[in-house]
């Protein structure tokens, strides 16, 4: 099922991109039909998985660079399948969010970033790991250089740098932790299983620290956190809707994900030696990304610099390594690709109807395009962790979290002022846009963008009310984690 | 076997010599001879991997060879094929090109199959002088007479060099064969035998354009046709490389491998500073001489290694370089043929002129700059792995950090190829189907290796097993 997941979509960009379709009438078709028919298939797997056992299901692993000591070794368990269900399902909301693109190529690189992240999520094998990381990259840089905004092409490349700086020392880490795990596997391998059973032996070697800020940098460069964080406001204000949908619904929780998966798993003790520092860290973005976004004149910038700020509480529940702060963390970035998605489609949609990003240049959204507004309203308030969607319960779960370590606990103290900052920069973005009245006419959503926004909507509000939908597979997937991390302490 | 892969080569460049003239109005059929010969001796290189022995105490038959031959004779197919991309054939005659790619390919081969440092030398100026007059083999061109020669006098200088070096080890050990030279050798070198090593080593170096003894490559490359760079950056290196492959393991390996420690310093410097000079260049053919020095510098990583696998990733980094590197230089020559000249300038929107061109050309371009589940990446991570195994972590982190600078200057190709709006009034670019199904199949090469290179890496391994 996996191998479908992954290249179906890869395939069908293949398909597409081959087409002879100038309108791009088949190729928007080709994609969205793929998505949703991925969509059924991961939401079928996140439905049957056994949470009781836990564990990876659907695993498949074969010999491939038996030389290398690497095979092809996928799986999903409870921490990588909400975000491989959200994959498909955040590609249709930018396939329909794109309805009106007449490239053919648009639609192939959405396919192709399809493919490649839930490769990530489902990689069990830190070089075919490495392989999607990397494979994400391409279609990303050229979906943000080809039809970006007007700095389209400066962005493109920071973006790429920025990615490419820290992959290359990810490699580098992988390489070496094989290696340097080999003694106590007996062999060189890179399969992500059998490296995390070597925990306790990698946690002695003189590296260790090396190593985990090897896999660390290329991760908070994804996250993004400050001082790392640079790239973002760049790469999301000028990538197109749909790149914006991707890029914050799920480039960055390859982030978030790589931390859990990779820094806690396999070098607990060194994420607990750096909690203090990656604490700090997560304060100032938490704090200086409300700030930064409290100061934006750009709708999509200020949203851009609002993920900051939310990707600081997920960063601030790993630091914790307690259970809840962990839990948190996941919860939230789920939340957040939702939430964060549906801003970018709604901004999306408004800046192409008003032909300007600029919030001084718009006022009254909501009583000339009610249905508009009332979507953008509700992301806005998502944004600003309102209870009742789903943003709240992942800030309240990580900073709780945070509080319950003692190293982090000063932190959360601080942290707290940037939900107040962020709160007052979403309310002035609301009453700046969307309140008043509005001398222009503005369309209202159509059928189509309509249809792209219910689903973030529902989730949204579904994640918001009932975290049962959720939970549970969170838990199943990270409390394996944290026995064994409690394991290696000992 | 082996012995007649020789015969048929030397042979086989001179009847193509000889026949030249009679055939120049008819560039095809020569280009055929030349075909069938090197998919002849394709087949028999593959034969002869079960053959073992010494010819005169100089050839050693055996896997490695084999595996040579059958590199190098691929090599041979593909330019003699590439040739038909020019149509009309070469100014000066098409007979007497495929004629020196063929000796230059029989240098190669004998390259790696010496046991003697005199066939070695012998081998390695057959391969040279075959490589200097192609240079300079289009006398018309603005760049090909200054770059032939400068070619021609940095390659007498290295190849003096290596026989004073030569010289001076067998003064030393009294001995030229390898299996002599090293039980003389013994653990510890005397400096002399040391003095004879270094000397060896820069007369290597200037072959395979490591720095600081690469001044000639990006002259070269830009002053021949773009087919010939192809094959200078593909023929000689790959020969070279299995040579030293050969040296360092039967020759100098004894030695606790002073010469692999000094070929790793040469080759961190390629890598480091040729990244550091090809962000400089706005001709293409440049930035590939830049390019092959970066990725020669890869390859002495690897060989510094001194280890099996450091050898296999050698190996396999030279077909992953095969496919790629020649491919880049095959389109080159198509674009040359259709008027358009390799500078950055000029290949502005070639991905909106041609997009089926651009993605070919995005395979090989990610392939060079080693992106995942092509050729190139597999080819850097082997060398990775060969270092990580021999714990030379400074060397490991160098070569990842200088990977990001060559993703930059790929990427600036990638960038006119397909940001950039094509100049006013530039017509759809026709493509000459020769061309076009070559550039496909390299291209198909390129992605099969990247994605299932097991066949191909173990019978490396085999043969690189053989010498060790």
């Amino acid at each position: 099922m996996i191998p479908v997941l992954i290249f179906l979509p890869i395939l069908a960009a293949a398909f597409v991109g081959m087409l002879d379709d100038p309108r791009a009438e088949a190729a928007k078709r080709t994609a969205l039909g793929v998505a949703l028919f991925t969509l059924l298939m991961s939401l079928w797997a996140y439905a049957t998985y056994p949470i009781p056992f836990g564990g990876f299901i659907g695993e498949l692993k074969f010999d491939w660079l038996p030389l290398v000591g690497s095979r092809f070794h996928v799986g999903f368990d409870g921490l990588s399948l909400p975000f491989a269900a959200l994959t498909p399902l955040l590609t249709a909301v930018s396939v329909l969010a794109s309805w009106r693109k007449t490239d053919k190529g648009f639609f192939a690189l959405m396919l192709l970033l399809q493919g490649a992240l839930v490769g990530v999520f489902a990689a069990l094998d830190l070089v075919v790991f490495f392989l999607f990381f990397e494979a994400v990259l391409v279609p990303m840089y050229f979906m943000i250089a080809l039809w970006g905004y007007e700095e389209r092409r400066y962005a493109a490349v920071k973006f790429l740098l920025y990615s490419l700086v820290g992959s290359v020392f990810m490699l580098a880490a992988i390489v070496a932790t094989a290696y340097l795990a080999a003694p106590a596997l007996g062999r060189v391998s890179f399969d992500y299983l059998e490296l995390v059973s070597a925990t306790g032996y990698l946690a002695n070697l003189p590296a260790a620290s090396w190593l985990f800020w090897g896999f660390a940098l290329a991760f908070l460069i994804k996250l993004p956190a400050v001082p790392l964080h640079t790239w973002l406001p760049h790469a999301h204000t000028q990538a197109p809707t749909a790149g914006s949908i991707f890029l914050a619904g799920l480039l960055l929780k390859m982030g978030g994900y790589g931390l859990i998966r990779f820094n806690l798993a396999l070098f607990p003790g060194e994420l607990e030696r750096f909690a203090n520092l990656l604490a700090l860290v997560a304060l100032i973005s938490i704090v200086y990304g409300a700030y930064v976004t409290l100061a934006q004149s750009d709708l999509k910038r200020l949203i851009a610099n609002s993920s900051v700020n939310h990707m600081g509480y997920v960063l601030l529940g790993i630091a914790s390594m307690t259970a809840i702060g962990i839990h948190g963390a996941v919860y939230q970035m789920v939340a957040h690709g939702v939430i964060t998605g549906l801003m970018f489609l709604m901004v999306g949609l408004l800046a192409d109807r008003t032909h300007t990003r600029e919030i001084a240049a718009m006022q009254g959204v909501y009583s000339a395009a009610p249905k508009l507004g009332a979507v953008l309203w509700l992301a806005l308030l998502g944004g600003l962790g309102l209870p009742g969607l789903a943003g709240f319960l992942g800030e309240f779960q990580s900073l709780w979290g945070g509080f319950l370590a003692e190293v982090t606990r000063p932190y959360v103290w601080i942290a707290v002022f940037g939900i107040v900052i962020l709160a007052g920069a979403m309310l002035w973005t609301i009453q700046r846009v969307l309140l008043g009245r509005s001398d222009s006419n503005l369309d209202d959503l159509s059928p189509v963008e309509v249809a792209a926004a219910a689903p973030l909507v529902f989730l949204a509000v579904l994640l918001g009310l009932v975290p049962a939908a959720l939970t549970p597979w969170i838990d199943a997937g990270i409390q394996p984690l944290l026995t064994m991390v409690q394991e290696v302490f000992k | 076997m082996t012995l007649a892969v020789i015969v048929l080569l030397a042979f086989g460049g001179m009847v193509l010599a000889l026949i030249a003239p009679s055939f120049d109005e008819r560039p095809a059929v020569l280009g055929a001879i030349s075909g069938t010969v090197f998919g002849a001796s394709l087949l028999m290189g593959l034969l002869a991997a079960h053959e073992s022995g010494v010819i005169y105490g100089a050839v050693v038959m055996g896997p490695l060879t084999s595996a040579a031959i059958v590199l190098l004779s691929l090599v041979g197919l593909l330019v003699a094929a590439g040739a038909a991309i020019r149509k009309g054939g070469f100014a000066l005659g098409s007979g007497e090109v495929h004629a020196l790619v063929m000796w230059g390919v029989l240098g190669g081969i004998l390259l790696v199959a010496s046991a003697h440092l005199l066939m070695f030398y012998l081998a390695l100026e057959l391969s040279a002088y075959s490589t200097y007059v192609l240079v300079g083999y289009d006398r018309d061109r603005r760049f090909g007479t200054e770059a032939a020669a400068k070619y021609m006098i940095l390659g007498a200088v290295g190849s003096a060099l290596l026989l004073f070096g030569m010289a001076l080890v067998y003064t030393e050990t009294g001995n030229l064969g390898y299996t002599g030279i090293a039980i003389e050798l013994g653990g510890n070198p005397s400096a002399l035998a040391r003095g004879g090593m270094a000397l060896m080593l820069v007369g290597l170096g200037f072959k395979l354009a490591w720095v600081p003894f690469h001044a000639w490559a990006p002259d070269a490359y830009q002053g021949a046709f773009p087919l010939m760079a192809g094959f200078l950056s593909v023929a000689p290196k790959t020969a070279l490389a299995l040579g030293i492959v050969v040296l360092l393991s039967r020759a100098f390996g004894g030695s606790e491998s002073v010469m692999a420690q000094w070929i790793g310093g040469l080759a961190l410097l390629s890598v480091v500073l040729g990244s550091f000079w090809a962000l400089l260049q706005n001709d293409l053919k440049r930035l590939l001489a830049y390019s092959t020095i970066v990725h020669m510098g890869f390859l002495g990583l690897a060989l510094s290694t001194a280890s099996l696998t450091g050898y296999t990733a050698v190996a396999y980094y030279l077909a992953a370089y095969i496919v790629t590197s020649l491919g880049f230089f095959f389109a080159l020559e198509a674009l040359e043929a259709e008027g358009l000249p390799s500078t950055l300038e000029s290949w502005k929107g070639l991905g909106r002129r041609n997009p089926l061109l651009g993605v070919l050309l995005a395979v090989f371009v990610l392939s060079l700059a080693g992106v995942p589940l092509l050729a190139g990446f597999l080819a850097k991570l082997y060398v990775f792995a060969a270092l990580a195994a021999a714990q030379a972590w400074a060397p490991l982190v160098v070569a990842v950090v200088m990977v990001v600078f060559g993703y930059y200057f790929y990427f600036r190709i990638l960038a006119a190829v397909f940001l950039e709006a094509p100049a006013e009034d530039s017509p759809e670019l026709a493509f000459s189907p020769t061309a076009f199904s070559l550039l496909v199949l390299l291209a198909l090469a390129v992605v099969a290796l990247g994605v299932w290179p097991q066949p191909l890496l173990r019978w490396l391994q085999a043969a690189v097993t053989a010498v060790m």
